[in-house]
């Protein structure tokens, strides 16, 4: 090439290259997860079919300070925290909300004071929670729009992190199973506290967090560096909300307030004149700038302000009494605005049926998917040591154990796949040895939708008609009486409702009886 | 800036394209510290006022009070004054300190950056003002001698001879597409040498150097090999940057390091080694000292003193100092063995050169001599051999012998597959491989390879870029 071509070629390969690790990134190393890691995103995913919902969406001040319950009986509608961490960009936050919310809905936004300054940057806790750490922030990335999906690809997420996170995905190492994310969702959601709604609010230590003990109120909330000046409202914060307005535009209320914060025993926030100063100016320019888009400000910052007797572990985070105290007052404040009711007509209850048909539907596709990845059994047993491998167990079990797996409630149920080869034959015979606790060693067995007799499961054979396995595809569940913890029994402290531990399952072409 | 320079020339207005150089090149310089601009604007003025009075001071009519040796000796003594000031002041305080029991405070002065560059490139030009018959130069061009951003921060140090020339051919002036291409190749391998090789190996160094606990056998090995690779590719890729920089502009800078780690021995390594810092330590010091004029002991001496203030020159401290010695005694073995007319096999040769360089390495970057001490006995096994399941493993393979002695505490990068690897991989290049130089020399026309060389070095870079650890040039100190 002559010097002219060779400089155009590196510039058209530049693109090109570029654009592939684009991609490559885009496709391998930022998944598509079928389920968010965090509650409160499965949360705003599960409602997402509900409108006339509010949700709350901020750093953890909004975690800390807003009784769900309260709220939801002040606008007659499903409320729901999304708060999660004041490092993450407002900008992905709005992105993910678009995707998820339905004209009618309200969103309440307590930004965090750094919210409205330089918010553009991304930690490197919050990348490695996009990659690593169970693709805890997946869904910020995954819904962007392309190009900004490419430029946070190509300008924020750090090489060795991609590298890592490729290398640990082909290991197999970074994911929590779904179905057991399904059921840790279903914990949550069952717990009938706040934290079925996203909140978190408690009380708790009255001990700063060690991460913040060399920081004054007024540095950790304005990151000052012990100096007087706050700054001013930042071009960042001005574009997002010109990005909110594209949401208020499909119909959703957006409502912005104060962010909670509370002094210590060794630091008071809003101290200084200074920063009085500098706070009452920049919350007037705020106030402008938000009021200049459309948007409506509730309250005023000392509303939200509390004394030490609120601590709970940092400036943003108060007591439990506290935030009663906070909501009420917020409630009083919508009132004074003028902030209507929604009257969704949808009662805690009925949020709580879509939520579980929704996991419901989950746990299908993620039962679908796996026994895609199924391997084909031979006439090989399947041990403890391979169960996990080679058997999908969908509902009723415990974790895998040396010794094999115990069943958990009245209902076990568990998949294999069978091996092409088996089913030109008439029969196969499907063995499935294990143990009891307790007696009642008699389980109930129903293989592909067929019931057969009650037996003891110790090295037990079933026919299986071939005309009767669909997709190579074997589905059996098991039905256990008298079922019991040993804690129940007083044997031990184990709370689990275990019965029969299934040791081996193992096919065959004959009868080996 | 390249793109404002030749418009000005194509434009016909060349005296404010230089200018625009020269303001761009002390915008670079300030852009570290705004406060260096006085102290190099001030250099640059009196070095030139000085070269000035020379070129009167030598001519026959001169009627003034003082001679042109005196002005010299003047000059020299305010260029060197100014670096011993900066760099040398609180090396001086702690020495007096430990010697007479005293506590003066140090001063804690900030280094101005390439301070011991611009000195030796202004020295050499009074000098030479002195000695011959250098022609006066204009102030403008001056400047961009001095301040040419490429080279003004980390070398190579250039000579007016050669760059002056260059300034003022009107042909440089102009576009070459061919220069451009071939500077942008060889920017982009420097990029890739500094960026993804040089700055991998200072964590796997920098581990080892700064580690609180004596390292044994293999980690010593890890972080001594791996501080050698860093200061090459680190300091070899700034000098490939900064001549494919120059280059599009038209300017050759000297060649500054051809493949030092090739050396059969430690001559040879110095002629390929910071190539031009030896020719100026050769032309400005060891050949006024006598060179190997006055005899045997005195050349061995010439030696010893030229490598001692080579060290010093690097570094205020006695670790540079020790290491330049061990240079320069190395240097006098060097000719007792040539003169002896023994021979040796090459890959020995090769092998005692290189071996001998790593060691001596360990004091050029050891903070404190007893870092260097501890260092060494970690290389010679006396803190243990001690390796890491995963580095055992790899080793087996190799061996096929089981090599784990003990299980190594922590999980600390030295001693890991990576470093391993890397070490023989980048090794391999640097003993075997055609260096930037050789490899662009002459170079017309390009291949489909050497564009995916720069794009692909220009992505690694921004993508490293994005997680930098804030690595600098390691020649930026000195």
């Amino acid at each position: 090439m002559r010097p002219i071509q060779f400089l155009l070629s590196c510039v058209v390969l530049f693109v090109i290259l570029a654009g592939s690790y684009a991609v490559f990134v885009d496709r391998m190393v930022i998944p598509q997860e079928a389920l968010p890691y965090p509650y409160k995103q499965f949360l705003l995913e599960a409602t997402s079919s509900i409108s006339g919902k509010v949700i709350i969406d901020s750093g953890s001040n909004g975690l800390h300070s807003f009784d769900t319950k309260i709220l939801s009986e002040y606008f007659q509608a499903p409320v729901i925290t999304l708060s999660d961490v004041a490092e993450n960009p407002l900008r992905y936050k709005i992105y993910n909300l678009r995707k998820y919310l339905k004209p009618g809905d309200t969103l309440i936004l307590p930004l965090e004071w750094q919210h409205y300054r330089r918010n553009s940057e991304t930690s490197q806790r919050f990348v490695e929670n996009v990659v690593l750490n169970e693709h805890a922030y997946d869904y910020y990335i995954n819904n962007l729009p392309l190009l900004e999906r490419f430029e946070f690809i190509l300008q924020k997420l750090p090489l060795y992190i991609v590298i890592n996170s490729f290398i640990r995905q082909q290991n197999g190492t970074l994911f929590e199973n779904g179905l057991e994310r399904l059921g840790r969702f279903e914990n949550v959601l069952r717990s009938g506290d706040n934290t079925s709604f996203g909140g978190e609010i408690r009380d708790g230590p009255e001990e700063i967090l060690p991460l913040f003990l060399n920081f004054s109120c007024d540095d950790l909330l304005f990151r000052i560096g012990g100096g007087s000046d706050i700054g001013e409202i930042h071009k960042v914060f001005l574009s997002n909300l010109v990005l909110l307005e594209t949401l208020a535009k499909q119909g959703i209320s957006i409502y912005f307030t104060w962010p909670t914060v509370v002094d210590s025993k060794r630091s008071v926030c809003y101290e200084s004149p200074k920063v009085r100063e500098g706070l009452r100016r920049l919350s007037a320019s705020i106030v402008e700038s938000v009021e200049s888009h459309g948007f409506q400000f509730i309250g005023i910052p000392e509303d939200s302000h509390f004394d030490s007797s609120c601590f709970l572990d940092n400036y943003y985070h108060i007591r439990y009494s506290c935030a009663i105290a906070r909501t009420h007052s917020f409630v009083e404040s919508l009132r004074n605005h003028r902030v209507e009711p929604l009257n969704t007509q949808i009662n805690e209850n009925q949020v709580v049926e879509v939520i579980d048909a929704y996991i419901e539907i989950k746990r299908q596709q993620i039962l679908e998917e796996k026994a895609k990845e199924l391997p084909a059994l031979n006439e090989a047993v399947v041990t403890p040591l391979d169960q996990k491998r080679k058997l999908l167990f969908h509902s009723g079990w415990s974790t895998v154990e040396d010794k094999g797996t115990w069943s958990i409630g009245t209902e076990s149920v568990f998949q294999m796949r069978i091996e092409s080869s088996f089913l030109k034959q008439e029969y196969v015979y499907l063995g499935i040895d294990g143990d009891y606790f307790n007696g009642a060693e008699n389980t109930e067995v129903e293989i592909n939708g067929t019931s057969y007799d009650s037996r003891t499961l110790n090295d037990q054979f079933f026919r299986i008609s071939s005309q009767n396995i669909i997709d190579q595809m074997v589905l059996v569940r098991l039905q256990h009486s008298d079922v019991r913890s040993p804690k129940m029994l007083g044997r031990s402290e184990d709370t689990r409702m275990i019965k029969f531990r299934l040791r081996d399952v193992s096919l065959s072409r004959s009868n080996p009886n | 800036m390249a793109l404002v320079y030749f418009v000005l020339n194509k434009l016909g207005h060349i005296q404010i394209a230089k200018i625009s150089l020269v303001l761009a090149s002390l915008f670079f310089y300030a852009y570290w510290n705004p406060l260096y601009l006085i102290l190099i604007i001030g250099s640059i003025v009196a070095n030139f006022g000085i070269g000035a009075l020379l070129h009167r001071a030598k001519r026959d009519s001169w009627k003034g009070p003082v001679s042109a040796k005196f002005i010299l000796i003047c000059g020299i003594a305010l260029n060197l004054g100014l670096l011993g000031y900066f760099k040398y002041t609180d090396f001086f305080i702690e020495n007096i300190n430990l010697l007479l029991a005293a506590e003066v405070p140090a001063l804690n002065l900030l280094l101005p950056l390439a301070i011991s560059f611009f000195t030796f490139q202004q020295i050499a030009y009074l000098v030479d003002c002195y000695k011959f018959d250098v022609y006066e130069y204009d102030f403008l061009s001056y400047c961009l001698f001095v301040s040419f951003f490429p080279q003004l921060i980390a070398g190579p140090i250039v000579h007016h001879k050669e760059m002056m020339p260059q300034f003022y051919d009107v042909k440089n002036a102009f576009v070459n597409s061919a220069n451009i291409a071939k500077g942008v190749l060889i920017f982009c391998i420097g990029l890739f040498k500094k960026v993804v090789i040089a700055d991998t190996f200072a964590v796997w160094a920098d581990a080892g150097f700064d580690s609180d606990r004596a390292l044994t056998f293999f980690e010593s090995w890890g972080a001594s090999l791996s501080y050698t690779f860093q200061l090459y590719y680190d300091f070899s890729g700034y000098t490939d940057m900064a001549i494919g920089a120059a280059l599009i502009f038209n300017i050759v800078l000297p060649l500054n390091f051809n493949s030092p780690y090739k050396s059969l021995d430690i001559q040879d390594f110095w002629r390929r080694w910071h190539m031009t810092l030896s020719r100026w330590l050769k032309d400005y010091l060891y050949i006024p000292l006598g060179g190997n004029r006055k005899g045997p002991y005195r050349t061995y001496f010439n030696l010893l003193a030229t490598f001692v203030l080579g060290g010093l020159w690097h570094g205020a401290g006695w670790t540079f100092v020790l290491w330049g010695a061990l240079h320069g005694f190395a240097l006098v073995i060097h000719r007792l063995w040539e003169k002896s007319r023994l021979n040796m096999p090459k890959s020995c040769a090769w092998a005692c050169t290189f071996l001998f360089v790593n060691i001596t390495w360990v004091f050029f970057r050891a903070d404190t001599l007893p870092d260097a001490i501890r260092m060494l006995k970690g290389m010679v096994g006396l803190n243990g051999i001690v390796v890491s399941e995963e580095f055992a493993a790899v080793l087996a393979n190799v061996t096929g012998q089981t090599l784990i002695l003990s299980s190594a505490a922590g999980g600390n990068l030295i001693g890991t597959k990576y470093t391993l690897l890397s070490i023989l991989v980048f090794g391999f290049i640097a003993f075997t491989f055609k260096n930037s130089m050789e490899m662009t020399r002459g170079k017309t026309y390009f291949s489909l390879w050497d564009s995916l060389r720069v794009s692909g070095s220009l992505l690694l870079t921004l993508l490293l870029a994005i997680a930098s650890t804030s690595s600098v040039f390691l020649y930026f100190n000195f």
